[in-house]
């Protein structure tokens, strides 16, 4: 279609765009390598051999023994560094842990032992209105034996359903992967890549005021409906293009680090962000779960931007509104829980959340829809489709009764 | 195809732009005259669907004209007085975007947009960035983008502002060539856009129009009103206050001065043959009452 051709080229696909979305791809590798700055000092000290071969050959389930002996060590490494600097300086471990691979090894492996207790046990302590654990799920479901019909029963038996297929955790080398799970990072998300939607698609109507165009294309055999059409069509390229630019950006940052991409093939719940998913898939599938998720939510949060710009006079208010839109959702985490209680649907679907991959495919979180429990991202998936229906139908209206001044 | 405007009126919120203005269209080329401020473009932008009526109708061969009408969209080809461009877009890809606007595709459009560029003379232009165009080029590109879909109904706002003589004849030509079969209105509030290719002429003035009329019966109906007499420049100078002067021409110590009147204004006046301009004058300085 050639209209989409065009408007691809306004919106995206001119010079000036290019360059910016080039600087763009640098700065999310620049990111990237930031971020991954620990990985590249790790793999600079001495230990760093002795760390790969502790981690090939712990991995897989939990060794007991192993578990025992790491923690023993982390613990007294952890305790002797607090002696030194302090309670509060966490980072500063974190950085020795870097400098010291061997001792990472075992404050990893410590930590991933806790995990599979947890896995089996649950929690401490236990929030009574949600069960977590393997254990204490199949006590609850014993208590509640008289009551299958109920939604209690059947939300904690699919949760059980759910622990069973994904199995004990496991020990995986997954330096890659704890890098470039900081893309999935909200803060990341809403800054670096739903601000840049929205700086790139403010103007898909409201440059037709600026460079008056709009009283050649309002009288012209396709300027009403088809024009949308291709608006529309390259809003959502453009969401998707500056989506796969982000994460391209921040694959290399890691990759640059790292020097491999070991641990696609170990089990999705090794992967830092996915750690409660219930997808059942390895580490490189969570990550495309999870990078096409992202490119739906910017898609539809360049819909919205592209509905405000229907209607809206000028490119900048466009811009400022999206923003207020997004850092008020973001801001909404923040709020107490009895205001949670009243506006739920607004916060746990705005734009931000459902950005928010971790939350997508990892929580535990279930509605009651109908007496069904129906996991959150299927909730997500249904509030997004709505949401583009809407925005895209009122966006065909506002072209239909346009008229100019 | 046949074009009524009924009983239009637009306001800008107090300000009445149109006023019940009513006229009709059928194949030839159509004047619209009038001073800056009378609602030519407000009356354009309504019968190019681009802008709602407060109050009236457009009927195109006698039916209602919905702004839906993709039909009537079709047939439509627009220059709007202010026009403006993408500045990612070469000439080229102007003319194609809006080819594509008007639902041309492919060799026909290729073809159609050779042609008019070769007529509008800006091939070798084409593939400069068209916001660096000159004005008269810019004009030049919005004429050719009119003329893309051989529009049946083919409507320009002041089409000829920033062209030079040279090509204000060129479009003339253009214009009459291209308006065989076909409906043409021109705005302008130049009279020379428009005195030898409209055949009929309306004048507009406040929001309001006369009757549409032959351009020619216009300079008919001041026959007899245009004299030429002669005065010293500071007679001039108290005389222009109050009567309507077309033209002033330099001749030795005195001026040959063009006055349109009712009434002979001398004695040594002598009487003139009218032009459109001196009824254009005559129709928009009077002060009282309707002039139009
Ligand atoms: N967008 C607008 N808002 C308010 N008044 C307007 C607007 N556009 C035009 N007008 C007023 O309406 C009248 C007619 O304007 P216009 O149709 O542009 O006249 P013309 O094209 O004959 O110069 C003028 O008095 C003008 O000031
Ligand atoms: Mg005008």
């Amino acid at each position: 279609m050639k209209l989409f051709k065009y408007e691809m080229k306004k919106l995206l696909f001119n010079k000036n765009r290019l360059i910016l979305l080039a600087v763009m791809f640098i700065l999310f590798t620049l990111m990237s390598l930031l971020t991954s700055s620990g990985t590249f000092e790790m793999r600079g000290s001495s230990g760093y051999q002795e760390y790969l071969n502790l981690v090939t050959e712990h991995s897989g389930t939990l060794n007991p023994e192993q578990f025992a002996e790491s923690k023993q060590i982390s613990e007294a490494a952890r305790a002797s560094h607090e002696a030194e600097y302090g309670k509060a300086e966490n980072d500063l471990f974190v950085a020795y842990l870097f400098r010291n691979p061997v001792m990472k090894f075992h404050y990893d492996y410590a930590n991933f032992g806790e995990r599979v207790y947890e896995y089996w046990n649950g929690p401490e302590p236990q929030d009574k209105s949600d069960i977590k654990g393997f254990y204490p799920l199949e006590e609850k479901l014993e208590t509640l034996k008289n009551q299958q019909d109920s939604y209690e029963y059947k939300y904690y038996q699919k949760r059980l359903a759910t622990e069973l297929s994904q199995g004990e955790p496991v020990f995986a080398n997954k330096q890659f992967w704890n890098n470039f799970s900081a893309a999935f990072d909200i803060t990341r998300v809403v800054f670096l890549l739903l601000m840049i939607v929205a700086f790139f698609i403010a103007p898909v109507f409201t440059r037709e005021i600026k460079d008056d165009m709009n009283s050649i294309i309002l009288c012209s055999l396709k300027g009403r409906r088809e024009i949308v059409t291709a608006k529309l069509l390259s809003v959502c390229s453009t969401a998707a293009i500056l989506t796969a630019v982000y994460f391209a950006g921040n694959f290399i940052g890691a990759f640059i680090a790292n020097g491999n991409i070991v641990g696609f093939d170990a089990p999705a719940r090794c992967f830092a962000t996915f750690e409660g998913t219930a997808i059942d898939t390895t580490v490189g599938g969570i990550a495309f779960f999870g990078v096409l998720w992202t490119t739906l939510a910017a898609v539809v949060f360049g819909l919205v931007v592209c509905l405000i710009s229907a209607y809206a006079k000028n490119q900048t208010s466009v811009f400022g509104l999206s923003i207020v839109f997004i850092l008020t959702f973001s801001m909404m985490g923040f709020l107490p829980d009895h205001i949670h209680a009243m506006i739920w649907p607004l916060i746990d679907f705005n734009f931000v959340t459902l950005s928010l991959c971790g939350m997508i495919f990892s929580g535990s979180t279930m509605y009651n829809f109908l007496g069904m429990p129906l996991s959150y991202g299927i909730a997500a998936f249904i509030v997004c489709i709505a949401l583009s229906v809407i925005t895209v139908l009122l966006t065909y209206l506002a072209q239909r009764k346009r008229s100019v001044v | 195809m046949k074009l009524t405007i009924q009983n239009i009126s637009k306001n800008y919120g107090n300000k009445q732009a149109l006023n019940g203005v009513s006229f009709e269209m059928e194949n030839g080329v159509y004047g619209l005259l009038g001073p800056n401020g009378a609602g030519k473009s407000t009356l354009i932008r309504i019968l190019v669907g681009v802008m709602e009526a407060n109050g009236g109708e457009v009927m195109v061969n006698g039916k209602r004209r919905k702004p839906s009408d993709r039909d009537y969209r079709s047939k439509l080809g627009y220059l709007p007085q202010s026009l403006d461009f993408y500045p990612e877009f070469s000439g080229l890809d102007y003319l194609r975007f809006v080819a594509a606007l008007k639902g041309l595709e492919g060799e026909a459009a290729e073809s159609k947009i050779k042609a008019l560029t070769e007529q509008v003379h800006l091939t070798n232009d084409l593939h400069r960035k068209c916001v660096n165009y000159s004005g008269g080029m810019k004009r030049r590109l919005g004429i050719a983008q009119a003329l893309l879909n051989d529009p049946e109904i083919l409507i320009l706002d002041e089409p000829t502002a920033g062209l030079d003589p040279h090509e204000r004849i060129k479009f003339r030509n253009l214009v009459s060539i291209f308006s065989r079969n076909r409906t043409v209105l021109l705005s302008t509030h130049i009279v020379s856009d428009i005195d030898s290719i409209a055949k009929e002429t309306v004048m507009i003035k406040d929001g309001k129009v006369g009757r549409m009329e032959s351009t020619q019966s216009f300079v008919d109906a001041i026959a007899g009103k245009v004299w030429l007499m002669k005065m010293t420049v500071d007679e001039l100078v108290e005389y222009q206050n109050d009567h309507i002067i077309s033209n002033v021409i330099p001749t030795g110590d005195k001026m040959e001065v063009r006055v349109v009147s009712d009434t002979k204004p001398s004695a040594d006046a002598a009487a003139a043959a009218p032009t459109l301009e001196d009824a254009y004058l005559y129709e928009f300085n009077q002060t009282k009452g309707d002039a139009v």
